[in-house]
């Protein structure tokens, strides 16, 4: 069996990856008093302010479907099992976009503007990955 | 009006390899057998070369310098692309900023790979750290996926079908029918196209470029050199780059054309209207759609309605992507960035064969670096034929 890529986990956002193995999303906010805005994926700086001052905060995860695509030819073999799926590009209620998978038939793929909640899916045997579904199942 | 950087300065030959689904060739030769034929073209022997500009994705541990020694090449200017497809029209772009400047006089400007499908996305898988951590694990679908979430918030904000993607695809397989070095030239329908095998919706098969083997390459040279060439000289009367526009938004739907092509057309006193024709960097059609709209071909938004309206076969009002474009001729790594620069040239020096189209000027564009959601870098130029 093909093993599936993995984040390289590294000082920078290894908050990140371990919150997702205990179910929490836990992003970057800008610690800059005139700035303030949640930072995703993990940097080294707000790349808005350019402030070096990042805190770690729980967020809900909670947001809506910018754009999806459902994948019939992954880019990796450690896909190919799971094909067909959704992934998407999701905006949360916190301003962030977050690429992650959506759980749901791909049969019923969900629509832009659809409003998705976080679930962790086990990506390997050692780490979870932020995923979404849509909050209202229909 | 600002002065044209690039005055003085010509593109006096061009070459290209065959693009072939499979080689045992590697890169470093595909750079060498497309820079020879450049140099051929020009009337240019390699001992005057004093300069490189090169761009390979799949060249390291070796680089534009390596490979300076390993050519032979003492070089006075070098530049290696780190601006993926953007960088065949930006590397050209400091070339001919470095000749004028008087630093050399004859700069190789090459771009080649050599993919298939696996190694390709191999690359793209570890591209850059953005791909690598935040997308990848998530099974994004490589480029195919990341065009997939652009075509359709394209299709859903504009009104876009896929059919006005198709026109777009058939179009560019009617061209690289003409051109001997394209990979696909078998007849393309439309319904061929709308029922080509699902890859990532609304992504179907003949969306997506083939990767595949081959190598491109334009020879820049001074005013002093040009004087003494007998082969046609091409001028470039303006050019532009933007990264990372607008900061922060994956979704605006314009990549970096739209904020610099204003000032581009302005520095060479020319407008959209006087092109003649337009290569576009063809990775996935609704790019070529972004395309035209920010180098103000159509109207924001409204490329697809163009598309509709405007042959762009190589007997049509506007040709676009006149030898078939990486959705035909296939996506040698790099050289995505630099097939659309040797067609232009080509067509401009009155060499393009069965493909010729009547011009004098046309656009040139680039566009890469695909990392968070979308490519990073965006290139043109506007290339003139000199009388």
């Amino acid at each position: 069996m093909v093993t599936k890529p993995l984040p390289r986990i590294d000082a920078v956002n290894a908050p990140f990856f371990a919150a997702c193995n205990e179910e929490r999303v836990l992003i970057q906010r800008c610690a800059a008093p005139e700035c303030r805005r949640y930072v995703y994926y993990p940097r080294v700086c707000c790349p808005v302010c350019q402030s070096g001052d990042l805190d770690w905060v729980e967020v809900s995860g909670r947001g809506r479907i910018k754009t999806f695509t459902v994948v019939h030819r992954p880019h990796h073999d450690g896909f190919l099992s799971e094909t067909p799926y959704v992934f998407a590009a999701v905006e949360i209620e916190e301003g962030p976009l977050i690429y992650g998978r959506i759980d749901a038939d791909p049969a019923r793929p969900p629509a832009i503007g659809d409003a998705v909640v976080p679930v962790f899916l086990q990506h390997t045997p050692e780490q979870k990955l932020l995923a979404f579904r849509a909050e209202d199942v229909r | 009006m600002d002065r044209n950087p690039f005055d003085g300065v010509f593109i006096a030959g061009a070459g290209q390899t065959v693009y072939e689904k499979r080689s045992p060739k590697k890169a470093t030769r595909l750079l060498f057998e497309a820079s020879d034929a450049a140099l051929r073209s020009a009337g240019l022997g390699w001992h005057e070369v004093d300069g490189l500009a090169l761009t390979c994705f799949n060249l390291p541990p070796d680089n534009v310098t390596t490979i300076a020694e390993h050519f032979g090449i003492e070089a006075r200017f070098l530049f290696h692309g780190v601006y993926g497809g953007a960088s065949g029209i930006i590397g050209m772009m400091h070339a001919a900023r470095a000749i004028r400047n008087g630093d050399a006089e004859v700069v190789l400007c090459m771009a080649a790979d050599a993919y298939d499908v696996a190694s390709h996305n191999e690359t793209l898988d570890r591209f850059n750290g953005s791909v690598q951590n935040y997308m990848s694990p998530h099974g994004f679908g490589g480029a195919n996926g990341m065009f997939a979430l652009q075509t359709r918030l394209y299709m859903e904000r504009h009104g876009a079908e896929r059919e006005d993607f198709g026109r777009f695809c058939v179009a560019l397989r009617k061209n690289a029918q003409r051109n001997p070095n394209a990979l696909l030239r078998s007849e393309m329908t439309l319904d061929d196209y709308l029922n080509a095998r699902p890859i990532a919706d609304p992504l179907r098969l003949y969306d997506c470029v083939l990767p595949c083997v081959g190598g491109d390459c334009v020879v820049l040279v001074s005013e002093r050199v040009a004087s003494r060439l007998k082969a046609p000289l091409v001028a470039i009367r303006s050019g532009g780059e933007l990264h990372n526009y607008p900061a922060g938004d994956p979704y605006s739907l314009t990549a970096g054309w739209s904020g610099f092509s204003g000032r581009m057309y302005e520095r060479a006193g020319l407008g959209p209207e006087d092109m003649d024709f337009a290569q576009l960097y063809d990775d996935y059609p609704v790019m070529c759609f972004i395309q035209l709209e920010g180098l103000r071909i159509a109207e924001p938004g409204r490329a697809f309605a163009f598309v509709r309206d405007t042959d762009i076969t190589t007997e049509g009002a506007f040709p676009i992507n006149t030898g078939g474009g990486q959705l035909s001729a296939g996506q040698a790594g790099a050289s995505g960035g630099m097939i659309g620069v040797y067609e232009g040239v080509v067509q401009l020096r009155g060499e393009a064969g069965e493909r010729q189209v009547d011009c004098r000027r046309g656009l040139v564009s680039g566009y890469g670096m695909i990392a968070y959601g979308r490519g990073l870098s965006a290139s043109a130029a506007i290339l003139e034929r000199v009388e």
